[in-house]
């Protein structure tokens, strides 16, 4: 067990156990982080070894564990508690068949506007509605509002390390709740009905909430959906080993609960917040190995970019700045170009394996550079998380150089479907920064369209902001431009399905039967665990389409069915008319 | 493409290249479902040339999106609906299903690969008196016609089956009923059918079926086939092909959904359905729980496709939660919608058509559990081999007269 250099003093500890043992840890700090804290990276048991916190965002599933007797708790997610008791979950969750769960009531909600998602488009769409004076119900399955760029410390009163980027989520958080808008905290829409118009042409939309102990029928007039993304990590070998995380997943550490990922740390993947996370964790005095950076930053063509940015979004060019000098002043060694092809380790990643990556996405041999770690974080872009919208029948184009979908925008986020808006990462990948602005548009545009007469100055503000933003995405995305790798990393080994621990090989192998990302899931498993396919089935409509030389398109991958994420029975059943 | 895959007679559209669609064949099979591809094997080995056809990939329809019962009692719903007497009329599709379940027995060892069956037993459960009053009006039902079935009590279902409520207050034991993986039989069946020399065609929609000459034509997007003898094994869409051909073979599409849990502790060696609901809940051998029971999916209105109902979705699992209460902590991972199909009378088509050479094989409902006995009896017809079963209740123009009345 190892003291974390980043946990911040002065505050009442809590004692939970791991397989028994005690772990000390502080409130508001998830039993994932605090189990990282104790230098423990062991959540689940699979087939072939145990997994850990992966995408830190409850998304994947990989940090399940049985906490308090139950089964299938995101670690990542529940907080630690005095007298917790947390184990490693095994493949199969336990069986009690005497337990007679009690029924869970149902509560209804009818808002005139439902907001999904807690992040900066959410909580400024939240706002603007309600400011204009539009009832609004916002949903959003943390624990705290915030989402991933806004996400809060644990104690934002004592905390003595707040940066600017805390500072306006917290200002932002608080306008919303000024704003009277009910927040429906660590709650999900796990569920929808096709939308459908009533005798007055008005939307009918429906939609299922569930917390872990409360339900909702939420009926709104109207819906703006900001459900943000998720992580892409591409396969490699070793890359189920515990220890090995996304980079959404170390920064939630370092910043939502002030607990590093490790002592000797890794970076690596492809984008900005790569740069962020080695330059927070440096700060807070973890050792960051190395950083690396697929795309290779040495073009001149770059400073032309660069001063574009500048010119777009100066507080952003200053940030990016101010990280690169932390980095220079921790002597943190800088790879461009490079990404980690290899993890080897014991019970969690001990050592990693760069190399330089070619402009076909292989590694280049003889490039291969080896660091000593107990912790890599790796970021590969953003995916959109866009299940709600699509099974309400919003139109998305396929962006085929990232492999995520995009909503076909329209004006302030109207989507294609009557009396619903798509905001943000989860409509396009794009930033926060773009993220709130949109979102703020999305909800004057709804108070409009309920009636009430939002604040045209702020809108024509937001519209000249939100395009600049535009223009420095643009441009750093050119300068961030990498070669596009997909599953060139992986060997025939290398698990593709973290949740059903499904080979490459027996992909590759069903690939002359099938001839779908659907039918390489009937034949291998792959896709049918708790991340619903999200992580493995990029590569296997990659793999698809080069098997069949058949372009992927918008339906390659698996549709959208509920439930969104895995939701207990309990929670979906309906209410039995005998009880 | 993989050189696994093409060592195993590779099917999928990354072999189109590698193969022609040929021009002509003894035998055209459409339909890469469990039916057409068990009729592919049982046919492979024979000296007549063979070919599959499918219009996307193998096992996608019903054969691949059933929950994977294998079913041998009288369902609850229609014996309730139509009576004792619908039950005695339908006991030939009983026994059909009994000597299907026989072959799925040994089938694993047959086809040299793992299909996953279990055949533990089928427990119909009931919690009222009521329930139980009709249990046993349909175990009276099957033993008269020399079924397996009996009626059991609570405390024995109990000792039988811990897992299940204690409100449950009988059930009905159908002992050779079991499961399997629906994701597994049809892709193995092709496997071996394509080892033995059959090849098969993904991907390859049929538009037509000519009759010309004395022969069929079968017209396809990517060619035709010039075919002595066809097997329609179509599903939902044997009406579409047999109206083409002058043939009235009513079939009624009904989108079921199917919902799995996480991965379980062994728990569950039964498949287990409630008298008080539509219900089949049983184990996979993956430890997922599967949980369906014919609830009715919606179609999508865009892609116009099932998909998931959540008027169905949620009261199955309210109905599954009266049996089987502790499922409720369990986590529901995927629930999926697929196509089932149905007859008027609940019962096959099996045979030749009028047209000779035109041979069509359909289980309503249970197509899963008929399959492999299906396919065999297809290949027999098809090979003119004498056929040791009345198929005349399953006869192809039995609804013929229906359409001259109007």
């Amino acid at each position: 067990m190892t003291a974390s250099p980043v946990g911040a003093a002065g505050e009442e500890p809590v004692t939970l156990y791991y397989e028994g043992r005690p772990v000390l840890s502080r409130p508001g700090i998830s039993v994932a982080a605090s189990l990282t804290e104790a230098g423990i990276a062991a959540l689940r048991t699979a087939a072939e070894g145990d997994r850990g916190l992966f995408c830190g965002m409850g998304v994947c599933g990989e940090c399940s564990m049985i906490i308090d007797g139950q089964a299938s708790q995101l670690s990542c997610m529940v907080m630690a508690a005095e007298g917790m008791q947390a184990r490693r979950q095994p493949a199969r969750v336990p069986v009690e068949t005497e337990t007679v769960p009690a029924p869970i009531p149902e509560g209804e909600l009818s808002p005139e506007l439902l907001v999904v998602g807690g992040g900066p488009a959410g909580l400024a769409a939240a706002f603007s509605a309600a400011h204009a004076g539009v009832s609004v119900v916002l949903v959003d399955e943390r624990a705290k509002l915030g989402g991933q760029y806004y996400k809060q410390p644990p104690s934002f009163e004592t905390d003595d390390r707040l940066d600017a980027q805390f500072i306006a989520g917290h200002n932002l958080i608080e306008a919303v709740k000024a704003a009277g808008v009910q927040v429906l905290s660590g709650t999900r829409i796990w569920s929808a009905e096709v939308p459908s118009a009533d005798g007055n042409g008005e939307p009918v939309l429906e939609f299922f909430a569930a917390g872990e102990t409360k339900r909702w029928v939420i009926r709104p007039r109207r819906l703006v959906l900001a459900t943000g993304a998720y992580e892409k990590v591409l396969p490699f070998p070793g890359w189920t080993l515990p220890g090995v995380m996304s980079t959404g997943a170390g920064q939630s550490l370092v910043r939502a609960y002030r607990v590093a990922p490790g002592q000797r740390v890794l970076v690596a993947g492809n984008g900005p917040l790569n740069m962020q996370l080695a330059a927070e964790l440096t700060r807070s005095g973890a050792e960051v190995v190395a950083l690396a950076e697929l795309a290779s930053l040495t073009s001149p063509r770059h400073a032309l970019r660069m001063l574009r940015m500048a010119l777009a979004a100066p507080s952003l060019v200053r940030d990016g700045a101010g990280y690169l000098a932390t980095l220079r002043r921790g002597r943190v060694p800088r790879l461009s170009g490079y990404t980690v092809i290899r993890a080897e380790g014991k019970e969690r990643v001990e050592r990693v394996t760069l190399a330089r990556i070619g402009l076909d996405g292989a590694p280049v041999a003889g490039s291969e550079r080896g660091f000593e770690v107990d912790a890599v974080c790796l970021g590969f872009g953003f995916l959109s998380g866009n299940e709600i919208a699509r099974l309400l029948g919003v139109e998305h184009d396929l962006d085929a150089a990232s492999g995520s979908y995009v909503v076909k925008t329209r004006a302030h986020g109207r989507t294609n479907v009557a009396g619903v808006w798509a905001v943000g990462d989860g409509a396009q990948v794009r930033g926060a920064k773009v993220a709130q602005r949109m979102g703020s548009l999305a909800g004057a545009d709804v108070a409009l369209d309920l009636g009430y007469t939002p604040d045209a100055a702020a809108i024509r503000h937001d519209e000249k902001v939100l395009a600049r933003h535009e223009r420095f995405q643009e441009a750093l995305w050119q300068v961030y431009a990498g070669p596009r790798v997909g599953s060139q990393l992986a060997e025939p080994e290398t698990l593709i399905c973290r949740c059903e621990s499904v080979t490459l090989a027996t992909i590759d192998a069903s690939l002359d039967e099938a001839g779908s990302a659907g039918a390489i899931k009937r034949l291998t498993r792959a896709g049918m665990g708790r991340c619903q396919g999200r992580f493995c089935g990029p590569t296997m409509v990659d793999r698809v389409a080069q098997a069949t030389g058949e372009p992927v398109n918008p339906l390659s991958g698996f549709a959208p069915q509920p439930p969104f994420r895995p939701v207990p029975a309990g929670l979906i059943a309906a209410d039995d008319p005998r009880e | 493409m993989s050189s696994v895959g093409q060592a195993m007679g590779g099917v999928g559209p990354s072999q189109d290249g590698l193969r022609p669609l040929p021009r002509e064949a003894d035998v055209v099979i459409i339909g890469g479902g469990i039916t057409g591809a068990a009729t592919a094997h049982y046919l492979a080995g024979s000296r007549l040339s063979v070919v599959l056809v499918e219009e996307s990939d193998l096992n996608t329809k019903a054969s691949g999106r059933n929950a994977g019962s294998l079913h041998a009692q009288l369902q609850m719903d229609p014996f309730r609906e139509r009576g004792v007497e619908w039950g005695r009329k339908y006991i030939p599709a009983l026994s059909f299903l009994v000597d299907s379940i026989e072959m799925w027995r040994g089938l694993s060892a047959e086809l040299g690969a793992e299909v996953e069956v279990a055949t533990n037993g089928g427990l119909y459960v009931a919690d009222t008196d009521e329930q139980v009053e009709l249990l046993k009006s349909k175990v009276e039902v099957e033993t008269a016609a020399g079924l397996a079935a009996e009626l059991i009590s609570g405390d024995e279902l109990r000792r039988l089956a811990p897992y299940l409520s204690p409100t449950v207050i009988a059930a009905q034991l159908s002992p050779n009923e079991g499961k399997t993986n629906p994701l597994l039989a049809a892709s193995v069946y092709a496997r071996a059918a394509a080892r033995a020399g059959v090849p098969i065609f993904t991907y390859t929609n049929v538009r037509d079926v000519r009759r010309h000459a004395g022969a069929f034509e079968v017209v396809t997007e990517k060619g035709n086939i010039a075919a002595g003898k066809v097997v329609l094994a179509t599903g939902a869409l044997l009406p579409q092909l047999g109206s083409k051909l002058g043939l009235h073979l009513p079939v009624a599409e009904e989108p079921v959904q199917v919902s799995a849990t996480e991965a379980a502790a062994k728990t569950v060696p039964h498949l287990v359905y409630y008298a008080g609901g539509r219900l089949t809940f049983k184990q996979a051998a993956a430890g997922t729980i599967l949980i369906g029971g014919g609830w009715p999916a919606r179609t999508d209105p865009a892609a116009g496709n099932p998909a998931v109902s959540m008027t169905s979705l949620r009261g199955n699992l309210r109905i599954a939660s009266r049996v089987v209460p502790w499922v409720l902590k369990h986590k529901v991972i995927r629930t999926w919608a697929g196509v089932g199909c149905s007859t008027p009378d609940l019962m096959p088509y099996l045979g030749e058509a009028s047209i000779p050479g035109l041979f069509i094989g359909m289980f309503p409902h249970m197509g899963m559990t008929g399959g492999p006995l299906m396919g065999r009896i297809l290949a027999q017809l098809v090979r003119g081999e004498t056929v040791e079963r009345d198929l005349t209740p399953f006869r192809l123009d039995r609804f013929d007269l229906d359409m001259t009345q109007g």
